[in-house]
Parts: structure tokens; C-alpha cells; sequence
């Protein structure tokens, strides 16, 4: 009944708008909903904040346990340190605290050639899956390389990054620089495998999680086409992941450039063990226990109610509005985006499940631009690792909404997994295997399509 | 239900922004632009320019202090220490741009002190290095831990106390003090990276703000920001937990002074006496906001005066003043982040 009364008014609010700006364009209903990115939590902030916006209509005690998340995330971890909440550090570890890789609860940067490392992680296996298809650890080294250590501990080596540089140019002669990372392993503690597989991974922001991880299982797997029935060159792959949360095997993945990771929680805990070195009662031992820097067990670093504090935090991040979405050449760009098929992998549009659970998430119409799908990216993105079912080849398409807002928060536009795009057209043009058709038709739209595409990305 | 109230509000938002039209440069824009055009080189430069200066005169007290260890000169590198921390404070006002995305903030003042690690690295046989100071983690370096070697826990240190090593340890992380605010100040200049351009040209091509009413709103919700900091997080987490460990500034009992320039830096960015400041859109299009803001920002910076003792203890001796102050803070945060920040919404239509 009240839900009548106010679609009553909604309906006579848009009449009247309508009505009394009759000078503007008709109301396009379409470009409206689009402003709203995460339904009725999205944030209207389009500054250096907008990523940190918790979801709205949470009760005081929920936003008392967001807030206290959000200062973990803040927090930077020491090395044990009596009477301190936040001790444990390392004794290997890539950084601090939360936001060091995740600044302004956004994406890390790519380091230039001799820069130190923060934002970025590299992960490390031997070919092949273990019985529960993580893939296989590197002895000595584990499935990550920790290239810091608190003092007194060998960190186990570090990264060289280079880069290759080479000229692309389009069909209407335009050019664009694009590089290409090469990464080699330099002041190693001890000699590793001749046989390593090197994963590079920039941080991904962490905003919008929540309602990925509430999006309904059935509505990703509809767009699951593994064989391209339909022959449009797309199949889209869905990584079955071992939660190791919930000790259950066979879990949709939906998290990460892989799609690795069933749940937050799972993200959390791993990103505690294994990027700051701080266990749980989830992940209870180092990652590195049994190596020179930690022979024994070090016990539980962080209690449970952090954990959870951390997890509800990420869970209740809300994703900022849309911009300009009335501008024609924006409108223009969507469309040229549909066209080419970007929206095949990159889906706009997709519901979060009805969760009596937790009302905040439950039943929203969210535009993430992503099928949480894995795809072959091609043999330029391939870093020939390979995570429960996703291969070397194989990336899961990352959600696009906020993306728009990278550089004003993060003061970059480092895109892809390994952050080597330094802008939406480098990020495009790396584009390969099963979207190379989408990758063509932008290289030959012309200079006016390609930038009203770009600014489309601009306005989510 | 509550969503279906937002689903409203937005649409009236969606529907307003149909009815915009095509005015001339219109009065709210030409006052941002005044605003815009000073806030770099009228609010921010002078700041993080005296910033730099202050950090300059912090190393040489130290460099005197350490050549001839007497309480004199520990005093009087204790003071620069208190005075850089004055510009420092006052910047917060302006956490965006370089200092944010070049991660410059936590690499001069993160908390807490890395004990542990800072006695293992004054231990070892490394010596302290640019580079080895810049490589280390945030924790073992910036202001809390200049103020631990200077300050001592609670105030208590003797100039006599530290040794050699822990004195090459003090000057080289001075020095990266020095490093980072110099590069803050750069990053801003003309003359240096230009961060100004993207503020005043803001609407251009040449900034990274697409209107004028973006920067403005940039500017004044990271005032509102500060604000919220100092009195959900700076206060909260000790006061809360009753906890002083959680103490931002425990060494030099400096936290009330910390909160003090906070907020006085977020004035600064608001008035308009030697500068158009963001008061200037106010008093244009809402005068009893602006007395309201103002009265705020005074019953603020009265009520922090007003404390006795260090912060640290007052958090268990006035519970109920700590409180109402964060009442007070929580009300100047309202008029900047809701209301103020509504105001150049409706008014600045470009
Ligand atoms: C050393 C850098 C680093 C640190 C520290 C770090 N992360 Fe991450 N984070 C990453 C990287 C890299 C990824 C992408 C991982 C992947 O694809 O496997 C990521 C992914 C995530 C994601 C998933 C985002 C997505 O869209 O898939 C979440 C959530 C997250 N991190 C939360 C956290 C939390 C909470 C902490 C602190 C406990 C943390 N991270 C600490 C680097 C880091
Ligand atoms: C076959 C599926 C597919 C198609 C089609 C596709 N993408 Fe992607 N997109 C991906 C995947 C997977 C990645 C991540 C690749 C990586 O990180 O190595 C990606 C990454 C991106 C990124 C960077 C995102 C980030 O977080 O770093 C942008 C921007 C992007 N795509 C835009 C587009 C545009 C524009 C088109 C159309 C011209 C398009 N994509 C077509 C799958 C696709």
C-alpha cells in the first residue's frame, strides 16, 4: 500500500518535472536509472571522497561497526607491540595496512622502472593445481612473494619491473604509446625454481564489493556461454573456488582479477595473512610457517570481531554516482559501447539477491558493468597462471562503475591487472582473445566515436 | 520505505538538473572563480611553503641539538618540532591532490611509533640513508617518531638520554621530513608540478575538475572532512575506548594543539578576510548559515581552550566536556558537509 503511494508520487513528480521545464528534453527514463549506479545508496560525490561512502539507511549499530572497520583499514599494523591493537606485523609482509594499498578505498599504481613496490603484489606457483585447485606452492616461497620483512627477517626477494614500449596506430593515423611490464625476481633469499609462474596483480579498488558478492548466483551463470553457443565469439567462464571460510568445495568465485575468491570474508582474511602477515582464526598459521623467517606457529594475531568489523566494512562500501549521463556525446559513447560488444562481457546491468538477512543489500538494481565471468583476454594479458578453473589466458571482467573517478581520487589512470594502461585507450587496445572484435571495432570507429566511448567510461 | 524517500529526492536532484539553462556566466560561478583563483596561492601555497620552512628550522635545531646535547637546545628543537606541527595541522584542512594521491600524508604522519623496529634498525649496523629512510615503513619515520626521540614518552625526555646512533637516527629522519614537505609545496607551484592549475583553471581542459562547482565542492568537503576526523576519529577512538594509547600525539601532550590547528586551518580556508574565501559564497547566498558556521568554528576553538590538562587525560577527568565538544564539532560538521556543501549545489548551476 505505501509502496503504491509513493509510486504515485514518483509518477506525479515526474509529470510535473516534466511539465514544468518543458524546455529541456523529454525525461529519459533510461539515462535516470543510470545515474543511480547502487540504487538508492549511491553516493552523489564526485571528488577525492567518492569512494568511501558507506551505503545508506544503516542502522547506528551497523554504522558504528562500518566505522570501526574503516579504521582498521586504516590502521598500519606494527610488529608486536604490547598493549597495541594492531600488532603483529610480518614477520613478512607487501605492506602496513589496508589503505596502503587501497588508497581512498581505490586502485594502487603501477610502479615506473626502480620505484619500490607498494600497491602491487606478485603472486608465485608451480604448474598445476593442488587437490582443492589453489594453485601449487613454490617451496621456500609460498604462493606470494613478500618483499618486505620487519627488521631482522630476510624478505624473500624483490621485483624489477621494466617496460616495453611500443607505438600503436590507428586506422585514421593517431598513435598511442602502450608498454608492456616485464617483472624479474632480484635479491631472492635463496635460489627459487627455474619453473616459477610470476602473477602480477595491481590492487583493485574496494568499493561496490558487497553488492557483487549479493548479486544472485543465477543471474551471473545465465551469461555463462563456455562453448559460444550463440557464436558471438564471447563464452564466458565461471571459476569454481574452494571457500575457505565455509570449508566448501565448488563456491562461485567472484572476487579479484581471477575471480578467485568466493566472499569477502575470504579476501579479508587472506589479504591479513598474507599481504600484512597477520593471522586469524580463519587463516591461523604465517603463510610463510616453515620458512628460515618463521619456524613455528605464531598464533592469532587478530580476533574475530575485527575481522568481521574489517569485513562489514568493505561490505557496506558504496559505489558514487554516475556523471553527465544527459550529455550527448555520452549518450553517443553507450551506445558505441554496446556496439562494439563491450557490453557482452562488461554487462551493465544485474539485481542483487532478496536477502532478509540484511536488508541494506537485498533486491537493488545495480550497474556494475561487469558478468563477474572469467574470459580469454589473449596471449598480451596472459600471465600463464592459472586459479581453480580460470587458466593463464583467462581474467575475470572487472566491474567499470566509479572508474570514471580514478584519477581525481587516486591521481592516476593505471588500469588492468597489472596496472600497465596509463589510460581508458591503452587499457582498450590491450584487449585480445575473445574481445578482440570489440578491441577492432574501437580501433576503427572514428577519432570523434572513439573519444565519445572514452568519455562514456569518463562518466561511470 | 526509506528507499523510496531517496528514489524522491533523487528525482527532484534528476529534475532540477533538467530545468538548468543556459545562463551567462552567472554570479555564483564568477564568486567561485574568485574563490578558486585564491584558494592555491592565497590559502594553500603560504601554508605548505611556511610547512616547509618550519621543517627546515626543525633540522637545523636538531643538527645544533645533536652537535651539543644540553636542554637548551633539545628545548628549542623541541619548539621548531611544535611549530611545524602547527603548519602541518593546518594543511589537513586540505587533504586532496598530491598529498593524498602521492600517499605523501601517511609517509610523514603515521601512527603509531614502530618501537620495536626503530630499536632494532638504531641497533643494527646500517648506516641511515636517504634511500635506506625513504624504503622504510611509515611507521618507523615521520612526526610521531621525530616526537618520541625529542619528547620522550609523556614529555620526559633529558637531553642526555639519547645516544649517538639515536641521534643519526633523529637527523636522517628529519631530513626525510624535509624531503616530503619540500615535495608537498612543489607539487603545488607554478614552478614545480602545478597542482594550482587543475584548482583555478578548474572547467578547463587543463584541470582535472570538469566545472568550477566540482573544485569548490572538492575544497569544502575536505574542510568538512578534517572536521570529522578530528572529532569521530582523532577524539573518538581514544575517548571511546577510554584508551589513551590510541593518542595520536602522546610524546609531546600536543593532541589539543593537533585538534586546535585542524580546525583553524578549516577556517582559514573558509573566511574571507585577506582572501575571497568560501565565505564569500555564503554571505552572497545565505548570511545566517555564514553567523552559524562562524559561531561554530568560535565554540569549537573556545571549548578546545578550555581543557586543562593534556587530552590524553582529560579523555577520563571531563568525559562530559569531551563529549559536548564533540557534539559541537558534529554540528560545524553538518553546516559544512550538509548544508553548506547543499548551498553551492543549488546555487552554482553550470
Ligand atoms: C600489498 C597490497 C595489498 C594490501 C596490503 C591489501 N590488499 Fe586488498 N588487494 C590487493 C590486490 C593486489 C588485490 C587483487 C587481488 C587478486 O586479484 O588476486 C586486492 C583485492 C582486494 C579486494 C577485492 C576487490 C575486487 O574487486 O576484487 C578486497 C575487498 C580487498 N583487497 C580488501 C583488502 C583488505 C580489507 C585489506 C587489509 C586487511 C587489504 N585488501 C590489504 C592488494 C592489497
Ligand atoms: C571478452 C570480454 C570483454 C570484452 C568484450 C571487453 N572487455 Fe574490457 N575487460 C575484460 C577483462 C577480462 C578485463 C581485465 C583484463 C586484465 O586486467 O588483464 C577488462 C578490462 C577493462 C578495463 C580496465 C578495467 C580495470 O579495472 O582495470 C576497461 C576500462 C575496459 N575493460 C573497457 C572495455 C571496453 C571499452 C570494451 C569495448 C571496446 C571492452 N572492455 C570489452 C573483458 C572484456
Amino acid at each position: 500500500m505505501i509502496k503504491n503511494i509513493y509510486s504515485f508520487f514518483v509518477v506525479l513528480f515526474l509529470i510535473s518535472i516534466i511539465y514544468a521545464c518543458r524546455q529541456s528534453k523529454p525525461f529519459d527514463s533510461d539515462e535516470y536509472n543510470e545515474v543511480f549506479t547502487a540504487d538508492y545508496h549511491t553516493a552523489i560525490d564526485d571528488g577525492a571522497g567518492a569512494y568511501a561512502h558507506p551505503l545508506i539507511g544503516l542502522s547506528a549499530r551497523e554504522e558504528a561497526f562500518h566505522d570501526l572497520g574503516d579504521g582498521f583499514f586504516e590502521t598500519n599494523f606494527v610488529p608486536n607491540q604490547a598493549n597495541y591493537h594492531a600488532s603483529g606485523l610480518g614477520p613478512l609482509y607487501n605492506n602496513i595496512s589496508c589503505v596502503s594499498c587501497h588508497p581512498s578505498d581505490g586502485r594502487g599504481k603501477a610502479p615506473l622502472p626502480g620505484e619500490v613496490i607498494n600497491s602491487m603484489l606478485f603472486k608465485l606457483a608451480l604448474s598445476g593445481l593442488d587437490s582443492k585447485g589453489f594453485p601449487n606452492k613454490v617451496p621456500g616461497f609460498g604462493g606470494q612473494l613478500q618483499d618486505k620483512a620487519i627488521i631482522g627477517s630476510a624478505i624473500e626477494g624483490k621485483v624489477d619491473v621494466q617496460y616495453i614500449e611500443s607505438n600503436f596506430q590507428f586506422p585514421d593515423g593517431e598513435t598511442v604509446k602502450l608498454r608492456k611490464p616485464i617483472y624479474t625476481l632480484t635479491n631472492l633469499y635463496q635460489p627459487i625454481s627455474s619453473q616459477v609462474i610470476v602473477s602480477p596483480r595491481l590492487a583493485r579498488p574496494v568499493y561496490g564489493v558487497g553488492f557483487l558478492e549479493s548479486i544472485s548466483e543465477e543471474s551471473i551463470l545465465k551469461n555463462v556461454d563456455e562453448m559460444d553457443v550463440d557464436g558471438d565469439g564471447i563464452s564466458g567462464k565461471a571459476n569454481y573456488v574452494y571457500d575457505f571460510v565455509n570449508n566448501k568445495e565448488k563456491v562461485l568465485g567472484r572476487i579479484g582479477w581471477k575471480a578467485s575468491v568466493a566472499n569477502i570474508k575470504s579476501q579479508v582474511t587472506r589479504a591479513l595473512n598474507e599481504d600484512i602477515g597477520i593471522t586469524s582464526s580463519v587463516v591461523p598459521d604465517e603463510q610463510i610457517k616453515g620458512q628460515i623467517q618463521e619456524p613455528n606457529s605464531s598464533g592469532i594475531e587478530l580476533p574475530d570481531s575485527i575481522v568481521d568489523a574489517l569485513t562489514f566494512y568493505i561490505r557496506t562500501l558504496s559505489v558514487p554516482a554516475r556523471r553527465d549521463v544527459k550529455n550527448q556525446q555520452i549518450i553517443q559513447g553507450k551506445k558505441l559501447f554496446s556496439i562494439a560488444g563491450c557490453a557482452s562481457c562488461h554487462t551493465p546491468n544485474h539485481q542483487t539477491e532478496i536477502n532478509p538477512a540484511f536488508k541494506p543489500l537485498s533486491g537493488l538494481n545495480i550497474f556494475p558493468y561487469t558478468d563477474l565471468l572469467l574470459h580469454d583476454m589473449g596471449l598480451d594479458l596472459a600471465d600463464g597462471f592459472s586459479e581453480f578453473e580460470a587458466k593463464g589466458n583467462e581474467w575475470r571482467t572487472p566491474p567499470l562503475w566509479g572508474i570514471g573517478l580514478t584519477q581525481k581520487v587516486n591521481g592516476h589512470n593505471n588500469f588492468l591487472h597489472d596496472g600497465r594502461a596509463r589510460n581508458f585507450t591503452e587499457a582498450i587496445l590491450w584487449h585480445g582473445g575473445e574481445a578482440i572484435k570489440a578491441k577492432t571495432k574501437f580501433v576503427n570507429y572514428t577519432k570523434n566515436e572513439r573519444l565519445a566511448l572514452i568519455k562514456f567510461l569518463e562518466s561511470l | 520505505m526509506k528507499k523510496f524517500v531517496y528514489i524522491i529526492i533523487g528525482i527532484f536532484l534528476v529534475g532540477f538538473q533538467q530545468c538548468k539553462k543556459n545562463k551567462t556566466v552567472d554570479k555564483s560561478v564568477e564568486i567561485a572563480n574568485e574563490i578558486l583563483y585564491d584558494f592555491p596561492s592565497k590559502v594553500l601555497i603560504p601554508n605548505l611553503y611556511q610547512l616547509n620552512q618550519e621543517a627546515k628550522n626543525l633540522l637545523s635545531s636538531v643538527e645544533i641539538f645533536v652537535n651539543k646535547s644540553d636542554e637548551s637546545n633539545l628545548n628549542t628543537a623541541q619548539n621548531a618540532w611544535l611549530k611545524t606541527r602547527v603548519e602541518w595541522e593546518k594543511s589537513e584542512a586540505c587533504l586532496f591532490g598530491p598529498v593524498s594521491t602521492l600517499n605523501l600524508d601517511p609517509a610523514i604522519d603515521s601512527w603509531p611509533v614502530n618501537f620495536v623496529e626503530i630499536d632494532s634498525v638504531i641497533k643494527g649496523s646500517i648506516s641511515f640513508s636517504d634511500t635506506y629512510i625513504d624504503n622504510l615503513a611509515n611507521t618507523l619515520k615521520g612526526f610521531h617518531c621525530i616526537e618520541y626521540m625529542l619528547f620522550g614518552k609523556s614529555k620526559s625526555r633529558k637531553a642526555s638520554d639519547l645516544t649517538t646512533k639515536q641521534k643519526d637516527y633523529l637527523v636522517a629522519v628529519t631530513k626525510h621530513l624535509n624531503r616530503i614537505t619540500f615535495q608537498m609545496h612543489h607539487e603545488w607551484i607554478e614552478t614545480g608540478n602545478n597542482f594550482s592549475q587543475n584548482i583555478t583553471l578548474a572547467g578547463t581542459k587543463y584541470s582535472i575538475y570538469k566545472t568550477k562547482r566540482e573544485a569548490l565542492l572538492e575544497i569544502t568537503k575536505a574542510m568538512s572532512e578534517i572536521i570529522a576526523e578530528v572529532g569521530l576519529s582523532k577524539i573518538d577512538a581514544p575517548f571511546a575506548a577510554q584508551d589513551s594509547t590510541l593518542e595520536e600525539s602522546p610524546f609531546a601532550l600536543n593532541s589539543w594543539q593537533d585538534f586546535k590547528n585542524n580546525i583553524l586551518g578549516a577556517r582559514n580556508v573558509y573566511t574571507s578576510s585577506s582572501h575571497n574565501g568560501v565565505q564569500k559564497f555564503v554571505t552572497e547566498y545565505n548570511k545566517s548559515l555564514d553567523a552559524t558556521i562562524l559561531q561554530n568554528f568560535d565554540i569549537c576553538l573556545k571549548s578546545i581552550d578550555s581543557f586543562k590538562e593534556p587530552f590524553g587525560r582529560s579523555i577520563y577527568s571531563q568525559p562530559a566536556a569531551v563529549q559536548s565538544l564533540q557534539s559541537q564539532l558534529s554540528a560545524l560538521r553538518y553546516n559544512l558537509e550538509s548544508e553548506l556543501v547543499r548551498l553551492i549545489e543549488a546555487k552554482i548551476i553550470e
